[in-house]
């Protein structure tokens, strides 16, 4: 009776032992630090970058005629772009390419306003869902051959939004020739989205 | 009807009848003469009047937008440890691209181009590179152009570009 008594305080021992050992290896890996003591905890941080994704046309094609009875003379395709990022974005003309080399007498406005021989083209935010602007209210007009910098669109991160090709052209323009505008869109990253 | 009467009858319908057959004849192939060199008029532009039907005409427009529509990422502030090393450009040509992306970077306050790449299949991505210009120590505004050009035949698409701004550390 006394030798099996023995036999059971020291396999409760053991069992014990054991488990204290066990314990104290897993407070041992998360660097215990003793109460009244003091002990360094290192952080890791890692910069992630900002990846700028977007969607958006590479070619804007669009007709201009006279025989629009609307204040916009343009018929245009939706210019739909698509911020993928997790940071908002705006969309600037930096340049526009202008040749009007085929079309006789005729100059380019950079204002809007035409006379009998001018054409000016820009572009509009979408205000109504698929709907061409009829009108130039608000319309940011190109200029030809030169750095320009303007703002056509803000996306917040994750948004999508349209614009379109405007403009208007003076009686005397000649409708049978083409000439070529060739924007060069540039996307940058804005703290500002709006709305 | 004396028997004379009756020949000088039949001979002048056999005239009659030969003159007409001759004249039909020469309208016939005098007609078909004539478009043999047909010369067209350099005036006239292909595609639909404008005016005639304006939906048709905007949904052809946006068709050739839509083949145009290009997707892009790029790292907005790619760091590189000096001039000659490899820095964190982490640009991507989309598997839903369906176009070959070529990019090159110029330094916005020189134009100077300090990097080109070659084309980039869709669906493909490079994440470091090695500029082809020793940049000074520095923080540089640049703007990476994306040009599209098309899977297929390699013809050109379009252009768009993306700010960055590039640091060298040392």
């Amino acid at each position: 009776m006394k030798k099996r008594n023995i036999f059971l305080q020291l396999a409760l021992s053991a069992t014990l032992l054991f488990s204290t050992v066990a314990y104290a290896a897993e407070i041992t890996s998360t660097k215990d630090i003793p109460v009244g003591g003091s002990g360094q905890m290192e952080m890791v941080g890692t910069i992630e970058p900002t990846i700028l994704s977007v969607t958006m046309p590479s070619f804007v094609p669009f007709n201009i005629s006279n025989s629009l009875s609307t204040q916009n003379k343009v018929i245009s395709p939706r210019i739909n772009v698509k911020n993928n990022s997790n940071v908002p974005i705006q969309v600037d003309v930096a340049y526009t390419r202008v040749d009007l080399s085929k079309m006789k007498n005729t100059t380019w406005s950079n204002t809007g306003a035409v006379n009998a021989n001018q054409i000016a083209i820009g572009l509009k935010q979408e205000e109504v869902e698929n709907e061409m602007p009829t009108d130039l209210a608000h319309a940011r007009w190109l200029h030809a051959n030169e750095d320009q910098d303007m703002n056509v669109l803000i996306l917040d991160a994750n948004q999508e939004g349209a614009m379109y090709v405007v403009g208007t052209l003076g009686q005397d323009v000649s409708e049978s020739a083409t000439f070529n505008v060739t924007p060069t869109f540039v996307v940058r990253r804005t703290s500002t989205p709006e709305q | 009807m004396s028997k004379g009467k009756k020949r000088t009858l039949i001979a002048i319908a056999i005239l009659l009848l030969m003159a007409l057959t001759v004249t039909i004849c020469y309208f016939i192939f005098t007609k078909k003469a004539e478009p043999t060199s047909l010369v067209y008029d350099d005036n006239a532009t292909a595609g639909i009047m404008p005016g005639v039907d304006l939906d048709q005409r905007r949904a052809e427009l946006q068709t050739l937008l839509d083949r145009s529509m290009i997707a892009f990422s790029i790292n907005t502030s790619p760091v590189f440890l000096n001039g000659t090393s490899e820095g964190n450009l982490l640009i991507e040509n989309p598997g839903n691209n369906a176009k070959l992306l070529q990019i090159s970077i110029l330094i916005d306050d020189t134009s100077e181009e300090v990097y080109a790449s070659k084309y980039l299949k869709p669906g493909t991505y490079i994440e470091s590179v090695k500029l082809d210009k020793v940049l000074e120590k520095g923080t540089y505004n640049a703007t990476a152009y994306f040009s599209a050009y098309d899977e297929d035949t390699g013809e050109f698409i379009g252009q768009t570009g993306a700010q960055i701004t590039i640091t060298v550390q040392n």
